[in-house]
C-alpha cells in the first residue's frame, strides 16, 4: 500500500466511529477489574498496556487505540479538514484534544511519582516510587547494584563486576511474608494485595562465590540480608525506587484542624523547610494547595500515625507534561463554544 | 458489656419521674445553637437526626422532634418508656426475647433489659469483626449504636434537671444547701460531705435504708443521686450546647464542669439552660419560652453565629419543601398534557403557575442549602440530584419557546429526579461537613457544578431522544444533536476540570478512578454518538437511539461507580440501589429498543441533512 493512501486511510471518520467503543469496552472492565483486583493491576491490564489478551487472543490495549486515535487525528488536521468558517469550531476542539493526548503521552514517558514520609525535625532528599521495587545490594552502606525486581525472573543469575558473589534466584514472590518451616524462615507467597503499595516483595536466593553456597531471603521492609567478604560488610535488601531531589525537604511542623468536636479534618497542612545549596526557605504545602519548585510538585497526601509519631506523607510528582490538559481543555472549550456559536447562526 | 450496665443504671435512677410530656411553646428552642458533627446547627436538626436514628422518622405521630428531644433531655424518665427505638427485623427481636410488635415498636427500658438479660449473644456480636458480621447482625449493631446515642441523650442534661431530691430542712442547713428544687450542679460542690456524711451513718446504722431516720435517708438519697449523675455523665459529649469562651469548641454541660472549661460566660449559658430545664419541668410554657430566648441571645452574643441561619435551618426542616417542588412539577406536567389535548386556556395557566410555583420552590431549597452549608449547592450523592433536578427545569424553561416539548420533559425530568433525591439521604438529610480534600469552594463550584450541569444537559437530550423516536420532527433532530454538543462541552469541560482539580490536590491529572471513568464514559459516549451522526454513519433514528442510550451512561456514570465501593470518589456507597439502577437499565434499553423500531416502522425520513 503506497504511503499516501495509509495517510488518507488514517483520516477516515471510520476509525474514531470504530475505535472509541472499544475505548469504552476497556473502561468498563478497567472500572469494573478495580473492584476485585484493585487499581494497579487493573491499570496494566486494561489502561497502561499495547495489547490486551483475552484467553490467549491478543486484542488491542488502551495505548495501542490512543496512539491510533491521535496518528488519525494529526492526519486529519494536516490532511482533511476543510480550513473553511464552518468547521473552525471543530478544527480547534480537534486541535484540544490531540494536545490533550500529546499530554498523555508526554505524561506517560516522563512523569516520575512517588511519595516522601517525613516525621517532624526530618529532612530527606530524595522521594520514592509507589510502585517500582529493586533489588538494591550495598558494600559498606554504599549502593553498588540495583535491579528492577519486575525484570527478575526464577532461576536467573545475577553476576556483576561489583559484586564478589553471584545471586541464583530461586522464588520472586510480589506479596509475601516469612514463614517457618523446619526451623527455618522461608518466604511464603501471599495474594496480591488490591492496592500495591501494601504489597511486600521478597526474593528467595542462592548466594555463591566459589567457596561457599548458601540460601537467603530477601524481604520488603525488613533489614537488609547482610554478609560479609573479607573487610566488607554487603547488606541485600528490596526496597522501593528512589528518585534523588536536587534539594532537600525538612518537615518543620505538621498541622491537622478539624472540625470542632469531631475527629473529621478539615484541613491537613505540612510546614516545611526546603534548602537548596545555600539557600533556605520555609513554606507551607495544604491539602489542594501543593508546593511547586525546580519541576517538582509536593502534595499533602495523608497523615500517617506509626505509634505516639504522627508522619506527613507527601506526594512527590515530576511531570513535564503537566501544562497540558490545562491548555488542551481551554482549547476544546473555545472550540466547543465556537462550534456552537456558528452552528446556531447557520441553523435554520 | 459496660455500656450495658451504665443504661441499665438509668432505669434505677428515678428522681427525674414526674408527669407527662408538657405542652409548651417550643418556637425559639427549636432555633437554639448546638455544635453535632462539626457544624453548629439548631436544635431542630438535632432532634431530626437523633430521632431518625432512633425511630426511623424525623417525627413522631403526636410529637415533633424538638419536643421529643425536649422530653428526652428534661423528662427522661418518661421518654425511656416511650415506644419509639424501631427494630424490623424479626431475628433481632428474637434474639432478644422482646414480644413481636406489628408497629415494630420497643422502649428503651425494654430494650436494655433485654440487651442485660441476652449480654452473652449482644457482647458476641459486638466483638465481631465487620467482615465477619452479616446483614441481621450490621442491623443489630446499627440498633446497639441507636440505643447508645439514646442513652447519652438522656443523661446529656441530667446535671441542670430539678433533682426532685426529698431534702429535710436539717439536712439543708448541714450542708448549707439553697432553697428550692436543686440539681446536680448545686449539689456537685457538696458530694464530699455529703459522701463523708453516709460513711459515717454507714459505720453507725449498717448499710440497710429501712435502719435510718429522714434526715440519714436524706443524705444516703443525696449520695445515691449524686453518685449515680456522676456515673451517667461520664463521657457524655454529645449535647454541644455551650459554646467556649477561648476557642471555637462547643462543650456538653457535663463536659463543660468536669473538663475545667468554665468561664463566666459559659456559666451564664450553663445557669440559661438550668432556667429552661426548670421551666420545662414546672411546665409553664412563658418561662420555657423566655429562658429559650435568653440562651438564644446569651448564645449569639458569645459567639456571633448568626441566628437567623438557624432559623432558615428550622424552617428548611420544617416546611420539608421536597414534596412540594415534586407536586408542583407533577401538576404542571399534568395540565401541560390537558392544555395539549383540549386547548383550553385555564390549564395552560395553571400549568405555567406550577412550573414557576414548582421552580420558585426548588430554588429556595437549593439557595437555603447554600446559605446553611456556605458551601456550593453540591457536595454530596444527595445533593447532585437536587442540583441536577433543578438544572434539567431550569434547561426546560430557558428553551420552553423553541421547542413545545422542552419544557414538560424538563419537569418530568425533575420532578422524577427530585422524587427519589430522598433514598440517597437514607440517615435523612443531616447536612454534614466535608472531608478536607473536597473542602474547597473553588473546585466545587466549578468542576461539581460542570459535570453535574453536564449530567443535567445530557439526560435532557437523552429524554428528548426518546419523544424524538416517538414523534420525529426536523427541528427536534436539530435540536438533539445541539444538546448533545452542549452537554458534551459540560460533560468535557467538567471532566477536564476534575483532572485539574485531581493534579492540584492528589498530583495526578488522570488516575482511571470509576469516578473518572465514568465522565469519561458520559464523553466518549457523547463524542461517538455525534461522530456518528456527522458522518453520516447513524442515520436520524439512529442517532436518535443512541443519544437516548446516554441517559444509561449517565445513570451508570452518577450511581454505578459508588456502588463499586473503590475509588477516591465513592461518597455515597448503597447496595440496595444496585438492583434499581439494573432495573433502570433493562427497562431504558428495552424502552430505546422498541421506540427504535417503532421510528424505523413508521419509516420517517427527515428532509434537512443534518
Amino acid at each position: 500500500m503506497r504511503p499516501s493512501r495509509i495517510l488518507t486511510g488514517l483520516t477516515q471518520p471510520a476509525i474514531i466511529f470504530y475505535a472509541l467503543p472499544w475505548v469504552m469496552v476497556l473502561l468498563i472492565l478497567g472500572t469494573i477489574t478495580q473492584r476485585y483486583a484493585g487499581l494497579y493491576v487493573s491499570e496494566h491490564l486494561f489502561f497502561s498496556s499495547f495489547i490486551f489478551w483475552f484467553r490467549g487472543v491478543p486484542l488491542p490495549g488502551m495505548l495501542s487505540i490512543l496512539a491510533l486515535l491521535g496518528v488519525s487525528l494529526i492526519a486529519k488536521i494536516i490532511l482533511k479538514s476543510p480550513w473553511r468558517r464552518p468547521m473552525i469550531g471543530t478544527l480547534i476542539t480537534h486541535l484540544g484534544a490531540l494536545l490533550l493526548l500529546l499530554g498523555g503521552l508526554l505524561t506517560a514517558v516522563t512523569s516520575h511519582e512517588g511519595n516522601m514520609v517525613l516525621a517532624a525535625g526530618q529532612a530527606q532528599n530524595f522521594f520514592t516510587d509507589y510502585h517500582q521495587r529493586e533489588l538494591v545490594v550495598m558494600k559498606n552502606g554504599g549502593v553498588v547494584f540495583t535491579c528492577s525486581v519486575a525484570q527478575l525472573r526464577k532461576g536467573d543469575v545475577i553476576h556483576d563486576a561489583a559484586l564478589p558473589f553471584q545471586l541464583s534466584l530461586q522464588t520472586i514472590c510480589r506479596n509475601c511474608d516469612l514463614a517457618r518451616e523446619e526451623r527455618l524462615l522461608k518466604l511464603s507467597e501471599l495474594p496480591p494485595n488490591k492496592t500495591d503499595e501494601a504489597n511486600r516483595a521478597g526474593i528467595a536466593f542462592n548466594l555463591s562465590d566459589g567457596l561457599a553456597s548458601r540460601d537467603y531471603t530477601a524481604l520488603e521492609s525488613a533489614p537488609p540480608v547482610e554478609i560479609k567478604r573479607g573487610k566488607d560488610r554487603y547488606g541485600i535488601a528490596i526496597q522501593k525506587h528512589a528518585y534523588d531531589l536536587p534539594f532537600a525537604v525538612r518537615l518543620d511542623e505538621l498541622r491537622e484542624d478539624q472540625y470542632p468536636g469531631t475527629d473529621i479534618a478539615r484541613e491537613y497542612q505540612s510546614l516545611v523547610t526546603i534548602t537548596d545549596g545555600a539557600v533556605h526557605w520555609q513554606a507551607p504545602i495544604r491539602m489542594n494547595e501543593p508546593l511547586r519548585y525546580r519541576g517538582y510538585t509536593f502534595y499533602q497526601a495523608e497523615i500517617d500515625q506509626v505509634g505516639p509519631q504522627r508522619l506527613s506523607v507527601l506526594a512527590v510528582v515530576r511531570n513535564t507534561g503537566r501544562v497540558f490538559p490545562y491548555i488542551a481543555g481551554l482549547v476544546m472549550a473555545v472550540g466547543m463554544i465556537t462550534h456552537l456559536m456558528i452552528s446556531r447562526k447557520i441553523a435554520p | 458489656m459496660k455500656k450495658i450496665k451504665k443504661i441499665l443504671a438509668l432505669l434505677f435512677c428515678l428522681f427525674a419521674l414526674q408527669a407527662q410530656a408538657a405542652d409548651l411553646d417550643y418556637a425559639t428552642f427549636r432555633a437554639l445553637p448546638i455544635l453535632h458533627d462539626g457544624r453548629v446547627k439548631p436544635i431542630e436538626s438535632f432532634a431530626r437526626i437523633y430521632l431518625t436514628e432512633i425511630s426511623g422518622a424525623p417525627t413522631l405521630p403526636d410529637m415533633t422532634a424538638p419536643q421529643w428531644l425536649a422530653e428526652v433531655l428534661f423528662d427522661p424518665a418518661h421518654a425511656m418508656q416511650r415506644n419509639i427505638i424501631r427494630i424490623d427485623q424479626t431475628p433481632i427481636v428474637q434474639m432478644l426475647g422482646l414480644p413481636p410488635r406489628a408497629d415494630h415498636f420497643y422502649s428503651y427500658a425494654e430494650v436494655t433489659k433485654a440487651f442485660e438479660a441476652q449480654s452473652a449473644a449482644v457482647t458476641m456480636i459486638l466483638q465481631k469483626s465487620a467482615e465477619a458480621r452479616g446483614a441481621v447482625e450490621n442491623d443489630f449493631i446499627n440498633r446497639y449504636a441507636a440505643v447508645t446515642d439514646f442513652f447519652q441523650l438522656l443523661n446529656a442534661a441530667a446535671i441542670i434537671a430539678p433533682s426532685h431530691a426529698a431534702i429535710t430542712p436539717r439536712v439543708a442547713k448541714t450542708f448549707n444547701l439553697p432553697p428550692g428544687d436543686l440539681t446536680a450542679l448545686d449539689l456537685l460542690p457538696h458530694q464530699t460531705d455529703i459522701t463523708a456524711r453516709l460513711d459515717r451513718i454507714r459505720r453507725a446504722k449498717g448499710g440497710h435504708i429501712q435502719n435510718y431516720n429522714a434526715d440519714e435517708k436524706a443524705v444516703a438519697h443525696l449520695a445515691f443521686y449524686l453518685t449515680n449523675i456522676q456515673m451517667l455523665s461520664d463521657g457524655n459529649r454529645l449535647f454541644r450546647v455551650i459554646p467556649s469562651a477561648w476557642d471555637n469548641n462547643w462543650y456538653a454541660p457535663w463536659e463543660l464542669i468536669t473538663g475545667g472549661h468554665g468561664a463566666p460566660q459559659t456559666i451564664e449559658l450553663l445557669n440559661d439552660w438550668r432556667g429552661l430545664a426548670t421551666a420545662y419541668d414546672v411546665k409553664s410554657s412563658d418561662a420555657f419560652q423566655e429562658a429559650a430566648r435568653k440562651i438564644q441571645t446569651d448564645s449569639a452574643v458569645q459567639t456571633h453565629a448568626p441566628i437567623w441561619k438557624l432559623k432558615l435551618e428550622v424552617y428548611y426542616q420544617t416546611l420539608a419543601l421536597i414534596p412540594w417542588a415534586v407536586l408542583a412539577y407533577g401538576l404542571y406536567f399534568i395540565f401541560f398534557i390537558i392544555a395539549a389535548v383540549r386547548k383550553n386556556k385555564i390549564s395552560n395557566l395553571t400549568a405555567k403557575v406550577s412550573i414557576a410555583a414548582g421552580l420558585f420552590i426548588h430554588a429556595s431549597i437549593i439557595l437555603s442549602r447554600v446559605l446553611i452549608l456556605g458551601r456550593p449547592p453540591v457536595s454530596s450523592l444527595y445533593e447532585s440530584l437536587l442540583y441536577v433536578s433543578f438544572i434539567v427545569v431550569l434547561l426546560g424553561i430557558t428553551f420552553r419557546r423553541r421547542h413545545a416539548e422542552f419544557l414538560p420533559v424538563g419537569a418530568l425530568l425533575g420532578a422524577i429526579i427530585l422524587a427519589i433525591s430522598p433514598i440517597y439521604a437514607p440517615q435523612g438529610d443531616t447536612m454534614n461537613v466535608l472531608i478536607a480534600v473536597l473542602n474547597t469552594n473553588f473546585w466545587l463550584a466549578t468542576h461539581v457544578i460542570c459535570i453535574t450541569t453536564g449530567y443535567g444537559t445530557t439526560l435532557i437530550a437523552g429524554t428528548l431522544a426518546h419523544v424524538y423516536l416517538f414523534r420525529p420532527s426536523e427541528k427536534m433532530a436539530l435540536w438533539l444533536r445541539r444538546l448533545a454538543l452542549f452537554a458534551l462541552l459540560f460533560t468535557a469541560l467538567g471532566t477536564l476540570l476534575g483532572g485539574i482539580w485531581a493534579d492540584q490536590s492528589w498530583g495526578r491529572f488522570w488516575g482511571w478512578d470509576p469516578k473518572e471513568n465514568g465522565a469519561l464514559l458520559i464523553v466518549l459516549w457523547l463524542v461517538w454518538v455525534l461522530h456518528g451522526r456527522m458522518t453520516a454513519a447513524m442515520n436520524p433514528h439512529a442517532f436518535a437511539a443512541w443519544l437516548a442510550a446516554a441517559n444509561i451512561m449517565v445513570a451508570l456514570s452518577w450511581f454505578g461507580v459508588n456502588l463499586l465501593g473503590v475509588g477516591l470518589h465513592s461518597y455515597g456507597f448503597t447496595s440496595a440501589a444496585a438492583w434499581g439502577l439494573a432495573a433502570f437499565c433493562g427497562g431504558e434499553m428495552i424502552l430505546i429498543a422498541a421506540l427504535y423500531i417503532f421510528a424505523s416502522a413508521r419509516n420517517y425520513r427527515p428532509a434537512h441533512a443534518l
